[in-house]
């Protein structure tokens, strides 16, 4: 069984579907709801991003759907990683305001 | 003169309309609450434009997030850990709750070689109930082991299980019960020196006294196991934690102006979990909101059904990490947060190269 510290190769993590610059569909293997949703919530309070949403089609499938529409300003794909960028943000302030907490 | 105090009055009764639907939405916006009949308003709501008639600015920003985040600690013990993170939504928190349970790595036994059972359980129950056993051993020392290559060590930890049960000169059965404790760890090629002199910091079980199996005199066990490391995701047994869980800081306001002794006292018995205190001139307020099971007793009776107000404030969580033993409840919290950093690397990554 594949675990998920052994990347997908050639790319296949990630596909994406989208027939316009401001709206797609990513396809992620090996991701559940820890990432779907926490993508989902900062792509929401993007100002730029109209709208999105995700579903896991079916349970033992092992595959994420990611749908993104923006408001024309940018493009679905840019929407993706500034909302990646942002858990990164979230997360790093955790850490460091949770180390100076314990320690 | 009447007829300009009527006047004010109106307009004041104007400002408090357009106050009262603000106010429900900001209400909407903060808590969750609790009626009788169940939890209302449970869904957040996330959508950056949400709250604009409130004057509330719903999108995300870095800034304002640093300035409301707080942590502090309740309760820090070797192997379990509390405490507060105030001003952070439920899918962030969710997401640490789920990295915390199934993807910290941890290792575990994996293979079970059967030398020799003749014990009363069947091999395949034995090789079970030895792979539960939670092993003390920093995980991140380790590889994952790759299936099609041969063991190393740098991704397995080899135990011996060897134990033979006899009746000795006085007629005691010894050994009648095989524990965690009878695993003696096998080190390969130079494995001792990953852990340092100390024979405490060696690999071992975290408890020595888990019953494995029972013996009768003239039976044996004779056992090679093989520990690998992987996630929580794949089988229960490589979860570092017990429990980690959260729940939502209970917010219980009183409306207690028009409380004689009588109604204060009556109102303070009802908590169970002793929650109330009774200040001057009968006001009660909620003293010990942690202590909240949610249980309701108090909104129950008709007569204070609308003069307790229960909630739960909707980004403050009380987080609570019982850690198995491999690892610190502290350092698995860091490793969460890290790993989460990582899926996010890993996501970037694959549609930087697909760009």
């Amino acid at each position: 069984m594949a675990s998920v510290n052994i990347p997908v190769l050639g790319g296949n993590k990630i596909e994406v579907v989208s027939e316009r610059r401001d709206c797609a569909t990513f396809i992620m293997t090996e991701e559940d709801h820890t990432i779907g949703n926490s993508l989902h919530y900062v792509l929401m309070k993007n100002p730029k991003v109209d709208f999105s949403g995700y579903s896991i089609p079916h349970p033992s499938d092992n595959k994420l759907n990611l749908r993104i529409q923006t408001k024309g300003e940018t493009s679905a794909q840019d929407a993706i990683l500034t909302g990646l960028n942002d858990i990164k943000d979230i997360g790093k302030h955790i850490l460091e305001t949770f180390n100076d907490a314990v320690n | 003169m009447s007829k300009n105090t009527k006047k004010s009055s109106s307009s004041k009764k104007a400002a408090d309309n357009e106050k009262v639907p603000n106010e429900i939405l900001e209400n909407q916006r903060t808590r969750v609450s609790v009626g009788n009949a169940g939890v209302e308003n449970t869904r957040g709501v996330y959508y950056s434009g949400a709250y604009t008639s409130l004057g509330y600015d719903n999108s995300f920003s870095l800034e304002r997030f640093k300035k409301n985040f707080q942590i502090k600690v309740l309760q820090d013990k070797p192997d379990h850990l509390v405490f507060e993170m105030i001003g952070v939504d439920a899918p962030i928190a969710n997401a640490l709750r789920r990295i915390l349970i199934a993807e910290i790595p941890t290792m575990a036994i994996e293979k079970v070689f059967i030398i020799n059972n003749t014990s009363i359980l069947q091999d395949e129950v034995l090789a079970h109930r030895l792979g539960l056993i939670p092993i003390k051993v920093d995980p991140r020392k380790f590889n994952f082991k790759q299936a099609s290559k041969e063991y190393t060590a740098e991704d397995t930890l080899i135990f011996k299980l060897n134990v033979r049960c006899y009746k000795d000169e006085n007629g005691e059965t010894v050994n009648g019960t095989v524990t965690s404790g009878q695993l003696k760890w096998e080190p390969t090629e130079d494995q001792e020196s990953m852990f340092g002199e100390n024979p405490e910091d060696f690999p071992r079980p975290v408890h020595d006294d888990i019953p494995i199996v029972k013996l009768r005199p003239g039976q044996t066990v004779d056992i090679q196991l093989y520990c690998e490391k992987n996630i929580g995701r794949e089988h229960i047994k490589w979860s570092p934690v017990g429990t980690a869980s959260y729940r939502l800081m209970p917010d219980i306001t009183v409306d207690s102006s028009k409380f004689d002794k009588k109604q204060a006292e009556k109102l303070k018995a009802t908590c169970p979990k002793n929650v109330f205190d009774i200040e001057d001139s009968y006001q009660v307020i909620a003293a010990r909101p942690l202590d909240c099971t949610m249980c309701r007793e108090c909104i129950r009776d008709p007569e204070f059904e609308n003069v307790v107000k229960l909630e739960r404030i909707r980004d403050h969580f009380i987080y609570s990490i019982e850690s198995l033993g491999a690892l610190p409840p502290k350092v698995l919290f860091q490793e969460a947060i890290k790993i989460l950093i990582e899926k996010c690397d890993d996501i970037e990554n694959s549609l930087k190269e697909m760009m």
